[in-house]
């Protein structure tokens, strides 16, 4: 039993993996493995659900082996409770659905292969997510459902704002990621790694950590409200639906958009004992329902409104998992999600039903007599426009004052520069290793600010792509030099870390000095669309930009967890510093790939679409 | 502040004739889309546009060569194509350069290129800064139907809109108090803006170009609805000049918000040189060649073939007879008709059958125009009856009402929306929100065709036609098809539309000489006028002598899913009743037979094993939510024949003729011609061009992928929350179309032709600049005469063997196999122009 749990929650790799592998492009063999895997875990699925009732409402868990790296414990843990049987099917049955649908609307894309198998990396995730079992597993699914969002977002790869979406997607999910470790960190360091979430329906917060729990709750709210635009994250929402509408109905439709409330749902047993937090949660949806159908109701164009019910709906879900009614929430899950997916999918039929009922019907059929005095239309509607200047918000607050700090360390910007800073930060470990004089905690501080000071430069960085990268590469050195001099590391415990960033500086190198020979623009003032030409670079890059950022391909995903887990339970500052620099390190990769590799191509000798469409 | 060397008029309206001419997609009109470039020759025009704006309007190199490797660019014609410009000595010199000599072409769009230059030098993204807004502004002000609060006052203008709103609002739109000041300022000129943000007033121009041309879809459905504005249902008055100015304090207001002083905009380019010609390239030149003997490969093809089939015999007493639209794709039903049925004849007239007017539905106060777009009817049919039911569909009702309303909806009907879901997917069907082609008029409508004496005219409109006017009408169209005499008992008049689920584009698809709408109302408004014994008698007076035994009945042919409707046969004499039900038989097998022909195109499509099978394919087809192509629409258009149906009877076409009836023997000196030649230049060159242009520059002139369209106040259509309209075809219309230019081909003495198309230069210029081929076919010499530089000149087709069609099924086994897009791949199954084995005639 626990066996086939792990099969089902596994087995959209395998069809990954399979269509990514095999060298065919053919569509039907495609959408034959991709249905062959949808089949083998509803199967599967259903197998376990018996199982489940069979066994009267019995779980079943699968454990990993638990790996030991210097003194942190991994283990991956997966359990098939009934809610997480239940939106596991939910998402099975939208994903088949969607896939029969793309079946025939994206035939003849240049992206088929892609697409379909991203979908399935998608599906992959999401059942991780929902059979997660502990913080670190779901945290793996996490991170690889945040990336297949943006591929899919940024699908369309020669079109502008596509890819500044995705990348403006994806710097919002690291947003949640950030939220989830830091929570993982707390658990890891005040209760003694307690995170496995069935068990915390018997765990009970000793009343002097409520301070911490505090810090956990707030950090898992960051990531679900974040992930399911909440507010004052909505920004994103409405700007992710650049994809094809059959992907932006399966994510901002129907699973991804909701997972941040699966992952309150999980995680209930735990937040729901804190005193105020769930306050704070039903507050939250509640603005998010109110302020998110007064912006769908001014929106003109009809993904944007359809994108602002939907987050306003799942504002409601906050409101129900606060109150403690798993079961309503649950419900109200997939029936919303069934039934936006299917609205985003049907959404251009709106041009011919909508004025054929004008035609015949009132005009304004369905517009609102206002109650209300114009003064507030006009005011809410200006609002609605500017999006309740959400965007405007984050920008100001996140976006730019850390861009403004990596541009005046910018100066930094020369290569050699870089490289002999590297060599500083290697050669720290052996000084720290022997214990040279200064306060360790001061000079671990000190470190980390450095290195988040280095990837903020290779934010900035706008002239040259190899010292973009090597900032990041080089910041990576300093971030385990820190470590280290807070705490002596293990070899193993470097080798883990290190393992991602230096494959990831030698085959990232790799492909942009081979891109440079052909004669591509190397600089990071624009997007210049280098995929169309050197597809093969382009992955190559991409998979070293995403094994830089701790993405679960290689063991530094686990070398996050280390680094993190090395601070004591009381160093704050040293945690944030942390935190913002893994922030900034997958959203500084991930903008170089995206600048260099894709956006409308850079000249002129082919049809190229204008910035704007 | 003024200056004598800026002319706002002139700015704007040169603006306005070279934005895109695409109005609300209400009504879909396809047009050249380098209309502007009109009257130019054909090459100069496309590389002028290329140098100007960066359009992309030919095929590449790459592309061209790798269709000679795949043998569908024949070597003799290219040749020929070389030696008649360059002569024979030069020939293996050019063949060197158009096979194997490599050019580097990257162009640089001169439109555009000093606002790229000062956006560099400020270091900002002013454009990404100010379209999102502007963009969303507008679709607020226009918004026909999808914001669920109408946009507050009545503003007369965007500007005046922008002024109430600021003035209402507790929140400015501007981040400036400057900018916001600004605009309440009286009579702030374009000038005055304009001098904030450029150097001096002769960047002003340049500016304006610059900046329009950022996002052309906008500004040019503002442009054209400015000129149309009763396309919108729920009307707004639009002007150009409040587009500029809005955009200008716009973008006034986000540089002064950036706190730093800014340089200002300093033009690269005077106007002249955006708009010089093109420059001179020999790539341009071996382009040119390859695009010629492109085209002239598939010409020589079809002269070829036109030359060496045998006339058909006249039909002595037809069975029927059926007045088809001229649109390329009633070309195959006609032909399997008429195989299905030998003693039927078969013509075609523009679908609107002659009667322009416009249409008010019952239960509607609003009008629909029936006829092609230029044209503003003075008549008005009303259907006085035939109840309609309006379904609401669940899917979005939801929408208007409040947030528990919508709670309540998606937790109840979550669930059942999900069977829905499976059945859309495995069983489609129709539902509410499918466009349906029979819906567009009642089964069995009451209208009111007959002008009253003395009624009153309701909206500036006389309701219905007098009897002259009918008879008027009705003589036209018989006259100019050439349909005179011999009229069978049944003559049915089939007008066209489509049907189609989840497509934004579907007014595209049905008859453009019906402004995007089915011709079934047409249809039916003319049998009437026919069959009136007053207007017979009328009618008997000019000459045409139409029996009491014989009856109109009109129909509309469904072209998505392959089905006609009849529309008052019940009403028939009973000995026609009888012979309908024959007819009835051979138009459903002939149906059947399209239905397969159409179904060799869709790739994804299984083989069906029964005739029936392929009809319920295409039928499902036409109501999938999940299918992008419901219908290949004009797609491989390339010729139009005017002449007797006698001459391509026994051709097959695959689909890519227009076909319009003319005998010129009834017309000796070219008085109905030209009526004839008339509307081929706007209509059947419009829709050319369109898919022409969308084809090779999917992303500028096309509208690319129809996967992430996003619809925008039901006006359009744009690729996502911020981003422009997008204007033409999405490629699923057009990727299986071959970029060739239409060939016009007439049956009549060459020097009536030259008569009739030099007497009006906007018909001249289409022919004149060689946007459209003109071949004359001398009917007695039996020669083909080919207008170039202002003459018509003997010509003579290549000889080659065109094959024969010998039985349908196995012509039609071919599926699609084609995997991408490229050019290549989807065009390499267009079917050669054969003659057909006599037992299919």
């Amino acid at each position: 039993m626990n066996t086939l749990l792990l099969l089902s929650t596994l087995w959209p790799l395998v069809a990954f993996l399979g269509v990514v592998i095999l060298r065919s492009t053919s569509e039907r063999w495609i959408i034959w493995k991709t249905k062959v895997a949808v089949l083998f875990q509803g199967a599967g699925l259903l197998a376990l659900t018996l199982g489940y009732f069979l066994g009267g409402l019995q779980t079943t868990h699968w454990e990993s082996p638990a790996w030991l790296i210097g003194s942190t414990e991994f283990e991956f843990r997966l359990a098939s409770t009934g809610t997480s049987l239940s939106l596991a099917g939910l998402g099975t049955v939208i994903f088949f659905l969607v896939a029969q649908f793309s079946k025939t609307y994206l035939h003849r894309e240049q992206g088929f292969k892609r697409f379909f198998a991203t979908l399935l990396l998608f599906l992959l995730s999401y059942q991780i997510v929902v059979f997660a079992d502990n913080l670190e597993t779901l945290l793996m699914g996490w991170e690889v459902l945040g990336i297949t969002s943006f591929l899919l977002i940024g699908f369309f790869r020669e079109r502008y704002h596509s890819v500044k979406n995705a990348l403006k997607t994806l710097t919002y999910y690291r947003l949640a990621d950030i939220g989830l470790l830091f929570s993982i960190w707390l658990l890891h360091t005040h209760f003694h790694g307690e995170n496995t979430l069935s068990a915390f329906h018997h765990f009970h917060i000793p009343a002097d950590h409520m301070g911490v729990a505090w810090g956990i709750g707030l950090g898992l709210l960051l990531a679900a409200a974040v992930k399911s635009g909440q507010f004052p994250f909505s920004a994103w929402v409405p700007r992710a639906m650049e994809g094809p509408s059959t992907s932006s109905a399966l994510f901002y439709g129907a699973l991804s958009l909701h997972i941040g409330a699966i992952l309150l749902l999980k995680t209930a047993d735990l937040w729901q004992q804190i005193p105020g937090l769930p306050w704070i949660v039903a507050a939250m949806g509640g603005v998010t329902a109110l302020v998110g159908s007064a912006i769908a109701r001014y929106q003109s164009s009809i993904k944007t409104q359809i994108a602002y019910m939907a987050l306003a709906q799942i504002g409601l879900i906050f409101i129900e998992l606060a109150l403690g009614w798993t079961y309503i929430a649950v419900f109200h899950i997939a029936s919303h999600a069934i039934f936006r997916a299917y609205q985003l999918l049907v959404s251009s039929s709106i041009q011919h039903y909508k004025l054929h009922q004008q035609f015949f019907g009132e005009l304004h059929s369905g517009r609102s007599k206002s109650w209300i005095p114009s003064r507030w239309h006009a005011s809410l509607l200006t609002l609605s426009i500017q999006e309740f200047r959400l965007d405007r918000a984050m920008r100001s607050l996140l976006w730019k004052p850390f861009k403004a700090i990596g541009r005046s360390v910018s100066f930094l910007g020369n290569t050699r520069v870089v490289i002999g800073l590297g060599v500083v930060g290697v050669l720290g470990f052996g000084l720290e290793e022997t214990g040279w004089g200064m306060h360790k905690e001061w000079l671990a501080i000190a470190l980390s600010a450095f290195a988040l000071l280095l990837v903020l430069a290779s934010v900035a960085e706008r002239r040259s792509v190899t010292v973009s990268w090597n900032f990041v590469v080089v910041a990576q050195f300093f971030i385990l030099a820190a470590t280290a001099a807070n705490k002596p590391l293990t070899t193993e415990e470097w080798v883990i870390y290190l393992s991602g960033p230096i494959v990831a500086a030698i085959w990232g190198h790799t492909a942009l000095y081979l891109l440079k020979k052909e004669g591509a623009p190397m600089d990071l003032k624009s997007f210049y669309g280098s995929v169309h030409d050197h597809p093969h670079f382009a992955l190559g890059f991409l998979i070293s930009a995403l094994a830089m950022g701790g993405f679960p391909i290689t063991p530094t995903f686990f070398g996050v967890d280390v680094v993190l887990n090395h601070d004591g339970s009381n160093q704050w500052i040293l945690v944030c510093l942390q935190l913002i620099t893994f922030f900034w390190t997958e959203v500084a990769a991930l903008r170089i790939y995206s600048r260099v590799f894709t956006g409308p191509f850079y000249q002129l000798d082919r049809p190229v679409s204008y910035k704007n469409s | 502040m003024h200056s004598s060397t800026f002319d706002a008029a002139h700015v704007l309206h040169t603006l306005e004739h070279l934005l895109p001419a695409q109005n609300a997609m209400r009504e879909f009109v396809h047009h050249n889309s380098l209309h502007a470039f009109q009257q130019y020759p054909f090459f100069e025009a496309l590389f002028s546009a290329s140098e100007t704006f960066g359009f992309n309007t030919t095929l590449s190199l790459k592309e061209y060569r790798a269709l000679y490797e795949a043998g569908r660019i024949s070597t003799p014609v290219l040749h020929d194509v070389l030696d008649q410009a360059h002569g024979a000595e030069n020939r293996d010199a050019w063949m060197h350069k158009l096979c194997v000599q490599p050019y580097s072409m990257v162009r640089v769009a001169r439109v555009g290129q000093s606002r790229k230059q000062w956006l560099d030098d400020l270091a900002f993204d002013l454009d990404e800064a100010v379209h999102p807004r502007l963009f969303r502004f507008i679709a607020a002000y226009l918004d026909q139907g999808i914001s669920q609060e109408p946009f507050p006052g009545r503003a007369e203008g965007l500007w005046a809109a922008l002024k109430a709103l600021e003035s209402q609002s507790s929140f400015s739109f501007f981040k400036t108090k400057k900018a916001a000041q600004l605009l309440q300022s009286e009579a702030l000129t374009l000038e005055a803006l304009l001098h904030e943000l450029c150097q001096s007033p002769e960047s002003y121009a340049t500016y304006l170009y610059d900046q329009q041309f950022s996002h052309p879809g906008w500004s040019g459905l503002i442009a054209t609805m400015a000129k149309q504005p009763s396309i919108l249902l729920d009307a707004r008055h639009v002007s150009l000049e409040d587009l500029v100015r809005v955009e200008l304090i716009l973008e006034c207001d986000l540089l002064w918000h950036r706190g730093k002083a800014f340089p200002k905009f300093s033009a690269l380019l005077t106007e002249a040189e955006l708009f010089a010609p093109h420059t001179e390239q020999e790539l341009y030149t071996v382009i040119q060649r390859w695009q010629e003997a492109f085209e002239w490969t598939y010409y020589h093809e079809v002269l070829a073939g036109l030359g060496s089939t045998t006339k058909a015999q006249p039909v002595e007493k037809a069975s029927f007879q059926a007045l088809f639209c001229i649109d390329d794709r009633e070309c195959s039903l006609r032909r399997h008709l008429e195989t299905e049925d030998p003693h039927c004849e078969t013509l075609g007239t523009p679908g609107f059958f002659g009667v322009e007017f416009y249409y008010q539905p019952v239960g509607s106060q609003e009008l629909h125009k029936q006829c092609p777009a230029p044209v503003t009817p003075g008549f008005l049919i009303r259907e006085t009856s035939g109840q309609r039911k309006r379904k609401t569909d669940l899917a979005h009702a939801p929408g208007n009402k409040s947030l528990l309303f919508n709670v309540a909806w998606t937790g109840l009907w979550g669930i059942r929306i999900g069977f829905r879901w499976i059945g859309d997917l495995f069983f489609p069907e129709h539902r509410a929100f499918r466009a349906a082609a029979g819906l567009h008029m009642s089964d069995q409508p009451e209208l009111d065709i007959l002008h009253v004496e003395g009624s009153p005219k309701i909206k500036g409109l006389q309701v219905g036609f007098t009897l002259e006017q009918m008879a008027d009408r009705v003589e036209g169209v018989l006259k100019s098809t050439g349909l005179r005499q011999n009229f069978a008992p049944l003559i049915y008049i089939v007008a066209h539309g489509s049907s189609s689920a989840n497509n934004p584009y579907v007014s595209a698809y049905d008859c453009g000489a019906c402004s995007g709408k089915p011709g079934s109302i047409n249809a039916k408004v003319f049998s009437f006028m026919a069959n009136h014994p007053d207007v017979r008698a009328l009618l008997a007076q000019r000459g045409l002598i139409l029996p009491e035994s014989t009856q109109f009945v009109a129909a509309l042919h469904d072209t998505a899913s392959d089905e006609v409707l009849f529309y008052g046969t019940e009403e028939l004499p009973t000995e026609l009743q009888l012979a309908h039900q024959r007819h009835d038989l051979s138009f459903k097998k002939a149906l059947n037979w399209n239905a397969r022909e159409r179904s060799r195109r869709f790739a994804e499509q299984p083989l069906a094993s029964t005739a029936d099978a392929y009809q319920a394919q295409v039928k499902a087809r036409s109501a999938s939510i999940f299918e992008p192509r419901p219908e290949y629409n004009h797609a491989t258009n390339a010729l139009c024949i005017i002449g007797e149906r006698a001459h391509t009877k026994h051709l097959f076409l695959d689909r890519r003729a227009f076909l319009n009836s003319y005998n010129h023997t009834q017309d000796p000196d070219g008085t109905l011609l030209a009526g004839v030649l008339r509307p081929i230049g706007p209509v059947c060159g419009g829709i050319n061009l369109e898919y022409y242009f969308s084809r090779v520059d999917p992303q500028r002139l096309g509208a690319g992928s129809k996967l992430p369209h996003n619809v925008v106040g039901l006006l359009g259509v744009a690729n996502s929350s911020d981003g422009d309209l997008r204007t033409g075809l999405p490629i699923q219309m057009v990727e299986i179309h071959d970029p060739v230019r239409l060939m016009l081909i007439v049956e009549h003495d060459p020097a009536v032709v030259l008569r009739v198309i030099s007497a009006e230069p906007a018909m001249l210029e289409w022919y004149q600049n060689e946007w459209i081929h003109l071949m004359v076919y001398h009917p007695v010499e039996k020669r083909f005469y080919r207008f170039q530089k202002g003459r018509m000149e003997p010509f003579t087709p290549h000889a080659m063997k065109t094959p024969l069609m010998a039985d349908r099924s196995s012509w039609f086994r071919q599926r699609s196999h084609a995997q991408s897009q490229s050019v290549i791949e989807t065009t390499h199954e267009h079917l050669p122009v054969a003659h057909m084995a006599p037992e299919l005639v």
